[in-house]
């Protein structure tokens, strides 16, 4: 038999405050165990929207590299899966409870985060960094799907996100 | 906050990342119907399943079957995932022949073989198909799937609906690569069918050509009309699809005993749907479609 390992991964429920509703997000918050073919066929298994991976920091400005993938191919910045991946690291306490303002490096570059605390903590993310990075870096297909904020002023998504599985394992025993 | 397990499969496979996903709530006492939708819709796979305690005597569980968008009254991978589901949760007695799942359709028998590892293969006993209408604009059909007409195989073997409780329209292709190549227009289906008098249909398409895969045929579902674009491992499918074969003499009534769809190859999600026939004297007596499955993950919703 081989080894089975298991893998902890959240859903959380981003945009919304209540559970079941809102735009789905996986996200596995220890990935580096991954290479990226895996992280293609797990979030296509999910099947969600899109799937986030967490990985440690490869840049000093940011806690965290997040590499998120649609189950058909990766994605070089996304908003909700960045709202939902700063929620996620918020209620693991990966990143402290005290921290209000950071950045996750996504493949576009790093992305600021603002955090306002509280029973409900409300996340910001600053989506137009990550358009006016992916526009530099020439990645024709996000300029061309967020080619109407063109000139727009900084842009926040807020959520109150909401984790629904929280305690989700999955285990799988072979990745070829 | 109510805290509901799951278990996470991949069924008509035996790898991680293959088959069709599924997700089995085994205590499922207390979530009504709305809840089980929506639950369904959150987990975003092709089916998840809802185990109750028997309703109907003689049968072993009440077991509800959500696409993310309706429930199903009978389907072959939810079947087959949660009696192995049931297995692993050891609420099937190991050893046992059988089992009978209430389904919306009633209820169904599962045939069970045991291996050392515990349940080792599911047969879940089909109604027997009856078939519907054909349809002969062979132009308007190739049309419909983005193909040419010469990639029907035409002949012998019509485009025809058939159902074992879910209608599919059959289509039988000349070559895999063909199958490979089809890709619905869901208006040009719809006009199609139409023109019949009926209602959107999910289309099943295949070919027989062989390989060395050991599969009788390659093939395809594509189900617009349920919500799934297309589906890795349609089980419901495969009972009408084994009838088909033998009523138009693709297979011989002793290679019917025993029928592999091999479905999913061109979505990275190859499943492999066992059928079984028997029939006496050319009458269809017993249709089973089965296969294997494994538990990939489980997991715990607050909601």
């Amino acid at each position: 038999m081989a080894q089975v390992k298991s893998y902890r991964y959240a859903v959380v429920d981003v945009f919304t405050a209540e559970p079941l509703a809102g735009n789905p997000l996986a996200v596995f918050p220890g990935a580096s165990e991954f290479d990226e073919t895996t992280m293609q066929k797990i979030a296509r298994e999910l099947n969600l929207a899109e799937t986030a991976f967490v990985l440690p920091a490869t840049r000093e400005d940011c806690v965290a590299r997040v590499r998120i993938f649609t189950p058909a191919k990766e994605l070089a910045f996304a908003g909700h899966p960045t709202i939902g991946t700063a929620f996620v690291l918020f209620q693991e306490e990966t990143i402290s409870r005290n921290s209000s303002e950071f950045s996750l490096g996504e493949e576009v570059g790093p992305i600021p985060i603002r955090i306002e605390g509280g029973q409900r903590p409300l996340i910001f993310s600053d989506v137009c960094a990550g358009i006016r990075r992916s526009r530099g870096s020439g990645d024709r297909k996000l300029n061309r799907t967020f080619g109407s904020f063109h000139d727009a002023p900084p842009l926040y998504l807020e959520s109150w996100g909401h984790l629904t599985k929280l305690e989700s394992r999955s285990w799988f025993n072979s990745f070829r | 906050m109510p805290v509901l397990q799951y278990v996470h499969l991949n069924v008509f496979a035996n790898q991680p990342f293959t088959g069709n996903q599924l997700a089995v709530f085994l205590d499922a006492e207390g979530i009504d119907e709305k809840r089980m939708q929506r639950i369904a819709n959150e987990m975003a796979f092709p089916e998840t399943t809802f185990v109750f305690p028997p309703e109907v005597s003689g049968t072993d569980a009440r077991v509800r079957i959500f696409t993310p968008s309706q429930e199903l009254p009978m389907a072959g991978s939810p079947t087959v995932g949660t009696t192995f589901a049931l297995a692993g949760g050891g609420r099937l007695r190991a050893g046992a022949d059988k089992t009978v799942l209430g389904l919306g359709i009633g209820p169904t028998i599962v045939g069970l073989e045991w291996g050392q590892n515990g349940l080792r293969f599911a047969w879940m006993k089909q109604p027997i198909p009856t078939f519907g209408p054909i349809v002969t604009d062979t132009v308007a059909v190739a049309a419909a799937l983005g193909i040419q007409p010469r990639d029907l195989a035409g002949g012998n073997l019509p485009v025809q609906v058939v159902s074992s409780g879910v209608p599919f329209l059959y289509v039988a292709l000349n070559s895999r690569a063909a199958v490979d190549a089809a890709a619905v227009d869901r208006a040009k289906l719809c006009a199609l069918l139409r023109a019949l008098d009926l209602e959107e249909l999910p289309v099943f398409v295949f070919s027989p050509e062989p390989a060395d895969d050991g599969a009788t045929v390659y093939s395809r579902m594509f189900a617009p009309v349920l919500g799934i674009p297309e589906d890795p491992g349609t089980g419901s499918a495969c009972g009408p699809l084994g009838a088909y074969l033998l009523k138009y003499k693709a297979v011989s009534a002793k290679i019917a005993s025993r029928l592999v769809s091999l479905q999913g190859v061109r979505m990275g999600r190859p499943s492999r749907i066992h059928i079984a026939l028997s029939s006496r004297a050319g009458v269809l007596e017993e249709v089973q479609v089965g296969g294997e499955a494994v538990v990939v993950g489980e997991g715990t919703i607050r909601a």
